[in-house]
């Protein structure tokens, strides 16, 4: 297997965690095209959950607000859809140091039913708690967010000890990062898998992104290679432009006979 | 193909187009920036600021006070009170503080009324910091001790301390959401240093200029 892609997709997300943290010396009125938060005390930019919640929290309504975020990430989601997630996301590279290969044989051994009806758990994320619940009854996932605990909570504690003490939300924070913390330990990209609002949204591009993953039918001989090592658990070959697909290019490595690529336009 | 590639062509500009001008046309940039990035989120870090009841002379960002802050201080002790929209613990405060005060906060972007709490007038200026002028959002940034790691919600308490023998305006800040008693005990230490003070309190206070360290 050819280790080269896999190298500039690390050094491509090293990039990113290191541009996405460079907060410490500015901050912009950006907006990250990713799940990262900006309670981070290095952040640079704007959590796009954390905007949209503030655009529609409590039956207020700020459309350029709301747009923004959306914008922002569907111009970048059209050209490069969900490699955002593989190749730009900080937890992305959580989840890719935390996965080893008995858990990918382990995410394969989820019944299909149970994983599919998991895998819309991010929609349903998505739309309840980022839209639905912050609008009518103003509890917000940020209220929850497992990423906010790991990379604002944890941190803050640790640079500023004894200035910061637990509010009302914090024992449900701590139970759904220490259930966050279990996922991305037992399932490969558990949390991109099932649970990640932005990703679920970013998704929703890969059906029309101009980068997209091709596979050449006349050359595939159906090993199956490519779904072995799949993050995602996609059935490569049969499935095209998929929703979960993260562009990560394991399949493109693992396939001997040059059967897939990656493919810019139609 | 022709056609989907089309329709994929079509969709980039027309989101960026719009990204464009809604950046360009529109103040959510700095909206972003000021209001959202530069200022902690306690939501985002399930937690409040742990602060002590400490007073200061001098405002955070070293401006004077505003001559109402004075002019106020003459008939009691002041009551600040920031939030943001959309803040959860700022709408529990919300609660408690209307509460206390015997008003009701909801959906109130700016509110002044004063109240007469262990023999003091207490006036409170309710402010949404998301819907008010600049310069009634720049009084946050006079007594946010805390700077960029404070946050809403935050509560200010303007009264009278003596320093180096001579009467002074000084405040104190919390931050969070904060129960009943402990806003009451908060009050009642507010008070009582004014009680304390206000005997010695000249009007030349009015052109205060605030110096030295807390």
């Amino acid at each position: 297997m050819s280790k080269d892609l896999q190298r500039k997709r690390l050094l491509s997300q090293l990039i990113f965690l290191l541009i996405s943290n460079l907060g410490a010396r500015f901050k912009t009125g950006l907006c990250y095209p990713f799940l990262y938060c900006h309670a981070c005390p290095y952040s640079i930019a704007g959590c796009p959950i954390g905007i949209i919640e503030h655009a529609i929290y409590k039956k207020h309504f700020n459309l350029f607000l709301l747009l923004y975020p959306i914008l922002m990430i569907a111009s970048l989601s059209m050209i490069v859809g969900r490699a955002i997630c593989g190749w730009m996301c900080p937890i992305g590279l959580l989840q890719r140091i935390t996965s080893t290969e008995r858990l990918t044989k382990l995410s394969r051994k989820i019944p299909h039913s149970i994983e599919r009806f998991l895998r819309y758990a991010k929609y349903i994320n998505l739309i309840l708690f980022v839209f639905l619940t912050p609008h009518f009854l103003g509890f917000m996932f940020t209220d929850i967010c497992p990423i906010g605990f790991l990379v604002g909570t944890i941190p803050l504690s640790i640079l500023y000890p004894g200035r910061f003490s637990p509010n009302e939300f914090f024992p449900f924070a701590l139970m759904v990062f220490i259930a966050f913390i279990i996922l991305i330990f037992l399932f490969n990209r558990g949390w991109c898998k099932f649970f990640c609002p932005v990703g679920a949204f970013i998704g929703l591009f890969n059906k029309v992104s101009l980068l997209r993953i091709e596979v050449d039918k006349s050359k595939c001989v159906h090993c199956n290679a490519c779904i072995k090592v799949c993050p995602m658990g996609i059935d490569v070959p049969n499935v095209e432009r998929s929703r979960e697909c993260i562009l990560c290019g394991r399949c493109i490595d693992a396939c001997q006979y040059g059967a897939i690529s990656f493919k810019v336009g139609v | 193909m022709r056609k989907f590639f089309a329709i994929q062509v079509t969709l980039i500009i027309l989101f960026s187009g719009l990204l464009s001008y809604v950046v360009s046309t529109t103040d959510v940039y700095d909206r972003v920036k000021t209001g959202i990035v530069s200022v902690i989120c306690l939501s985002c870090i399930k937690m409040k600021p742990a602060f002590e009841i400490k007073f200061f002379f001098r405002t955070a960002n070293l401006e004077n006070y505003p001559s109402f802050i004075l002019e106020n201080l003459s008939n009691g002790i002041i009551f600040l009170h920031f939030r943001v929209d959309s803040c959860k613990s700022c709408d529990y405060l919300d609660e408690v503080i209307s509460d206390i005060f015997k008003c009701n906060l909801k959906e109130v972007h700016y509110f002044v009324t004063t109240s007469k709490l262990y023999g003091v007038n207490v006036t409170l200026f309710h402010i949404n910091l998301d819907h008010v002028s600049k310069d009634k959002k720049n009084l946050y940034n006079l007594f946010n001790v805390m700077g960029s790691k404070g946050g809403a919600p935050m509560i200010s308490i303007v009264t009278l301390g003596r320093k180096n023998g001579s009467v002074a305006p000084c405040y104190a800040t919390l931050y969070g959401y904060q129960k009943k008693d402990r806003i009451l005990d908060f009050i009642r230490e507010c008070s009582k240093l004014y009680l304390e003070n206000f005997e010695d309190f000249k009007p030349s206070l009015q052109n205060h200029k605030p110096k030295g360290d807390h």
